[in-house]
């Protein structure tokens, strides 16, 4: 039986976003979930499940728990959760998929109020050293070129998009400098009073061709946080639901290759919009704000492929002539996504999502939004989408 | 090197002669010259590169092993003839589970690439620039094996490039690195 808006999220909440914060990152994931808690109108005793994609924010990080990473077990202890009957930590779909855990859960009554968030720390120091000794498992065919660093690994794919449809750096400007233009619309983003423009893109400081900084969202402290619930308890609550339309969770690559190609990262998003598409009922024709994961600047143009707003291979030229920007046919990204929020995974695409459909987005607010689609995640790391709508 | 005449080192012998006092600009210029010393003998370095050496198992030995001899070696499935890349413990086309190493041409084309531009890989700084290669093997559609690109005379690797084997020596165990230079019948 398909979810079709028998859950929703009624309350989201971001801790402060930055570099380096003078806070832990258990601090800040403690910060986000009592601002989601009180957004739903709930406490912290009303919280019975909890679900988290705990994974490392960065290669190699220390794995100390609160404080460069957060887990279920940190936030049970430290909130607390008296109350709790259900716990979840994914390991495939980033917060997307622990997401979609928690939806089913409230939906087979496993839980009544589930906590969702996902904390990302910020490591003092240069970002993305890839240190490399022993090249172990599938690592021996890649490391010992020196192919370790994850913008390279992002880079390689892109390089025959570019190849293959004509995409230029030109052509990305436009989706780049329309993200951080929403992000100047949105007080909690990192980038909030910093656009950027063309030639700012055209002359970021390349990493891995095709990829430069501005390519690459920006690591921060920060933690967002959301409340899952019954659309009947919803209706009992202060604020506006979210209603769950349908959501998946897959989206991993199955081809044998040394690296992500691109063939293998469309066949993975294929079949998560086509099982999204298929658990909603909807189509790309019912959405009227998308959310698509830009931890790397083109991911989104894959991914508006991959569910059809556009043909294989238009994705770059369909977020031109303002089609996704505010006020165009396909707003995209309106909270600025993570080029413009910051590092926080999928929960720049989640939390504008859930505010769009709830007509609670200031000034980035899509005049009529009824339904919005989140994705978020990678075919490397599994991915989510979920479709929310205003009505049930 | 300092040079022996270097008035402030110079401390040989029993009987030093008198050392006459150095003004300012005569201490400037001795420290300038020792610092040129260092800065040349950095510029004389050749290029360091470290590359982690492979943590080989019984499914990846054979590649490794044959690379001794200057082979490109490939795990194929005996019962469908398949190429696989990484090696696999099930064959993914036909879930038999009988493996071989056969060797490959070395052929391909360049499927997807990436040139790092920033000193970002621990033991790769000396080689930035450089490019890493996904080329498709000639022998089978959607295989695919990862090398940099050498022996290119400044020539930039693109997508669809037609690229041959070459090997380089990799540690100190006489395994070899395959990596991949633009083809010679083409011209790249």
């Amino acid at each position: 039986m398909p979810i079709s808006n028998r859950v929703a999220i009624v309350g989201t909440g971001f801790s402060r976003i930055g570099r380096h914060l003078d806070a832990s990152v258990g601090e800040l994931a403690l910060e986000a979930s009592r601002l989601a808690i009180e957004d739903a109108g709930i406490s912290f005793d009303d919280v019975d499940g909890i679900s988290n994609y705990p994974n490392p924010s960065r290669l190699g990080a220390g794995n100390v728990d609160g404080v460069d990473l957060v887990t279920v077990n940190y936030m049970v202890r430290t909130a607390p959760l008296r109350n709790l009957r259900w716990s979840c930590s994914i390991t495939q779909g980033t917060v997307t998929g622990s997401l979609v855990e928690a939806v089913h859960a409230v939906a087979c009554g496993a839980c009544n109020y589930a906590l969702v968030y996902r904390a990302m720390f910020s490591p003092p120091g240069a970002f993305g050293i890839a240190d490399v000794r022993i090249a172990t498992g599938d690592s021996q065919f890649t490391a010992p070129y020196g192919l370790s660093n994850t913008v390279m690994m992002w880079a390689v794919p892109y390089s025959r998009y570019m190849a293959l449809y004509g995409a230029t750096r030109e052509h990305l400007a436009t989706f780049i400098v329309n993200n951080r233009h929403n992000a100047t619309l949105n007080p909690e983003a990192v980038f909030y009073g910093k656009p950027v423009g063309r030639d700012d893109y055209m002359e970021s400081t390349m990493v891995a061709e095709p990829l430069s900084m501005l390519d690459c969202d920006m690591a921060v402290d920060g933690c967002g946080a959301m409340i899952v619930t019954t659309a009947e308890r919803a209706r009992d609550l202060p604020g506006i639901p979210a209603y769950v339309t349908g959501c998946a969770s897959i989206g991993v690559g199955y081809d044998n290759a040394p690296v992500l190609t691109l063939d293998n990262f469309m066949n993975s998003a294929r079949i998560l919009a086509r099982t999204t598409w298929q658990n909603s009922g909807l189509g790309p024709a019912d959405v009227d704000n998308l959310n698509l994961y830009d931890g790397f600047s083109y991911f989104p143009l894959l991914w508006l492929e991959a569910f059809g707003f556009c043909g294989e291979g238009e994705g770059f030229e369909f977020v031109q002539d303002g089609r996704t920007a505010l006020g165009g046919t396909h707003p995209l990204n309106t909270s600025g996504g993570a080029l413009g929020m910051g590092r926080l995974h999928g929960t720049p695409q989640i939390i504008e999502a859930v505010r769009q459909v709830q007509g609670r987005a200031g000034e980035r607010q899509v005049e009529g939004c009824e339904v919005s689609l989140v994705q978020a995640g990678s075919p490397l790391h599994g991915s989510g989408a979920l479709v929310l709508s205003k009505n049930a | 090197m300092i040079s022996e005449s270097n008035p402030l080192r110079d401390t040989a012998g029993a009987a030093p002669p008198p050392v006459p006092p150095l003004d300012t600009r005569q201490i400037m210029a001795i420290m300038i010259s020792e610092r040129m010393e260092v800065l040349m003998t950095e510029l004389r370095r050749p290029l360091r590169v470290q590359r982690p050496l492979p943590q080989v198992t019984a499914l990846t030995a054979p590649f490794w092993e044959a690379t001794r001899e200057g082979v490109l070696a490939l795990q194929r499935c005996t019962a469908c003839a398949r190429f696989h890349h990484p090696p696999v413990p099930l064959c993914p086309e036909c879930h038999a589970s009988g493996f071989e190493y056969a060797p490959v041409s070395g052929r391909g084309t360049v499927y997807q690439y990436t040139v790092m531009r920033q000193a970002r890989v621990i033991g790769f700084e000396d080689l930035v620039p450089y490019t890493c290669l996904v080329v498709e093997i000639a022998e089978q559609p959607g295989v695919f094996v990862v090398g940099n690109l050498v022996d290119a005379g400044g020539a930039r690797a693109r997508v669809g490039m037609e690229v041959e084997l070459r090997f380089e020596p990799y540690g100190e165990d006489g395994l070899q690195l395959p990596q991949f230079a633009p083809a010679h019948s083409t011209g790249a």
